[in-house]
């Protein structure tokens, strides 16, 4: 068999019948496309979502937080971690550089100048500023004196700025958190909405002694936040700190811990599980996409075999074997599926750039996407010629050139 | 070149019993003859072409093509057969409407193994059908008799031993069908065997030997006369 004589015949017969070629093809392209921007999607939306994580939760982060029993009778909020518990852990293991406890007021009363919003009222001590990475855009962060003492000073979001104070400045004047007056003492730096969908900009921060005494008057924390100075060394880190709140909470051996450690390792796991849907879901509905896409093809494969019959036959005449006329038919469907996989690939990317770069919608393209594609597309063409190839194969070459 | 004997084949009737095209038929054909198959339509020329052409096989008897025993061939030995010992040519020319003249042309070349250069093969059979300056043309630019042409040219390319031709003038108007017949004459002359069906006698005088089918069998036999009467081409 002479195989470019062959190629170029396949060629051919793609390239002078276009209408047949574009309807072959565009279920591809349209396919591919959809599958590889579905696929830039939820690689950059967990992208984004890492990111807005890691600045919240670096890699050298531990958070402890209070967690309710599993099977004990206890209802209610966790009242066993207390800030004696994060300064005996911060003494004890010298990983710890720095700890920042938690305590929050959710949908708080805070007024100011006869405008009442409900927000968040956080808990935090002097070192917030470098635990969570935000510092004040104006006036000052809180300081140890301020936390040592319980001042009743605040820290004011952006959004809450401007929904108390309009355009003043909210710096140095009095607001109310329920009954408590507080001085804004400065203003938070603009952090978005957190991974747990709350504004962090429609808040204000006090001292969390002021908060735990003065307001919510309670004697436990929620959270705190420890930085670790080997982020290699967290899991053992975390370890140790399990070991040491289960000796302080006197918790027998069969109970189950009254708090959680988390670890980077188990955030990311937490993250890429909540990205499933972006990541697998879409994608398989590019899938089908695909699937009718091969449905398509296969069925305008047949119908050109039936308006081919005559080609067939004569091929066969001219000495082609059923197995060269099966390769022949076979090789055009892959031929096209793969040129319309590439097109669609280039439409995906075209999406992706003018999305990202236009509308700042978060995409990140992949190796593993571009060769999913491919193969999603080659298995396609496979699929969609077996049927046609196997039919125009077993054309009687008598009938056929009647 | 050509050997058949007892050679039967029979097909059946959607309704009633199964109908005997071609019963015992016996049948020599040497080298260098230009042989026209006369009778009337539906007496089975065709189905003795199809035969003879290795796309269909006989119900019984035996056929041997240039010396080759091809009853109990594989469909792919026949396959290669037809691509190197034999050249088609039909009524309805079936040239790929898609593909230019010389594309046509090359076809066979795609099932011959080790073909050094098809297309300067393609254009040498192209010139001993005349239509050298025709090449580029695609079968809609061409005329009826052009378009046989090149189906002729397309038979060629193998260099065939034997031509076989399905009625190669019923498509066509007189004069062109004058002209492929006198081109079939200067193949033979060059030394082709050539094979063709026709139900019309006056072609059948072409030929320096003709055979009619006629209720399953071959009827009449001339033998091959050393004269051949100039064409009276009349319809």
């Amino acid at each position: 068999m002479n195989r470019k004589l062959l190629s170029r015949s396949i060629l051919h017969t793609l390239t002078r019948s276009k209408l047949r070629c574009f309807l072959m093809s565009i279920g591809i392209v349209l396919g591919v496309a959809a599958l590889v921007v579905a696929r830039a999607m939820g690689a950059g939306a967990e992208e984004k979502m890492l990111d807005s994580i890691s600045r919240m939760f670096s890699a050298s982060s531990l958070m402890i937080s209070a967690r309710g029993m599993m099977g004990a009778s206890h209802t209610g909020p966790i009242t066993t971690l207390e800030i004696a518990d994060i300064e005996a852990l911060a003494a004890e293991i010298d990983e710890i550089i720095a700890w920042d406890p938690m305590q929050v007021i959710s949908g708080q009363d805070v007024s100011a100048q006869g405008q009442v919003r409900q927000m968040a009222v956080y808990g935090i001590s002097h070192q917030a500023e470098t635990v969570w990475n935000r510092g004040v855009t104006a006036g000052e962060f809180l300081s140890e004196e301020d936390v040592r003492s319980a001042a009743r000073v605040a820290l004011i979001g952006t959004k809450a700025a401007a929904a108390l104070f309009g355009d003043e400045d909210p710096v140095g004047r009095q607001i109310h958190a329920g009954s408590v007056p507080l001085q804004v003492i400065g203003v938070l730096e603009p952090y978005g909405i957190d991974p747990h969908g709350e504004d962090r900009d429609h808040e204000i921060q006090v001292p969390i002694t002021t908060l735990m005494r003065r307001m919510k008057k309670v004697e436990h924390i929620f959270a705190a936040k420890l930085v670790i100075d080997d982020p290699e060394q967290a899991e053992e880190t975390a370890d140790r700190v399990t070991a040491i709140l289960r000796q302080r909470h006197a918790l027998a051996k069969d109970e189950r811990n009254d708090f959680a450690v988390t670890t980077p390792a188990l955030v990311r796991e937490m993250v890429k599980r909540a990205n499933r849907v972006l990541q697998v879901f879409l994608p398989a509905a590019a899938g089908v996409a695909l699937l009718v896409a091969a449905i398509v093809i296969a069925t305008v494969m047949l119908m050109s075999v039936r308006e081919r019959i005559p080609e067939v036959g004569l091929r066969k005449a001219v000495g082609a074997t059923d197995r060269q006329i099966s390769w022949q038919f076979f090789s055009e469907a892959v031929t096209i599926t793969l040129i319309s996989a590439l097109a669609g690939l280039g439409l995906g990317l075209t999406v992706i750039t003018v999305a990202s770069r236009r509308f700042q919608i978060p995409m990140a393209l992949t190796a593993e996407t571009v060769i999913l594609s491919l193969l999603a597309a080659a298995i396609v063409g496979v699929l969609a010629g077996l049927l046609p190839a196997r039919r125009a194969a077993r054309l009687d070459p008598v009938a056929a050139l009647k | 070149m050509i050997r058949m004997r007892k050679i039967c084949k029979s097909f059946q009737r959607p309704d009633g019993p199964r109908l005997d095209v071609l019963k015992d038929i016996d049948l020599d054909i040497e080298a260098g003859e230009l042989v026209a198959v006369v009778g009337p339509s539906g007496t089975g020329k065709s189905t003795l072409m199809n035969l003879l052409g290795l796309l269909d096989r006989p119900d019984a008897g035996s056929y041997e093509l240039a010396d080759t025993s091809v009853a109990e061939l594989p469909s792919d030995a026949l396959a290669r057969l037809r691509n190197r010992k034999i050249g088609f040519v039909f009524q309805q020319f079936h040239l790929l409407p898609r593909a230019s003249a010389i594309e046509n042309v090359e076809l066979p070349l795609t099932y011959t193994d080790n073909v050094e250069d098809p297309e300067a093969r393609a254009k040498a059979a192209l010139r001993q059908v005349g239509l050298e300056d025709r090449m580029q043309h695609f079968p809609h630019e061409l005329s009826g008799g052009q378009q046989q042409r090149v189906a002729i040219a397309r038979a060629l390319v193998t260099e065939p031993d034997l031509i076989l031709a399905d009625e190669p003038t019923g498509n066509l108007d007189r004069s062109a069908g004058e002209g492929i017949m006198g081109l079939f004459r200067e193949l033979n002359t060059a030394g082709r065997t050539i094979l063709f069906n026709t139900h019309n006698p006056e072609l059948a005088r072409l030929a320096s030997r003709t055979l009619r089918i006629e209720g399953g069998s071959v009827a009449e036999s001339t033998a091959p006369s050393p004269e051949w009467q100039e064409p009276r081409y009349e319809s």
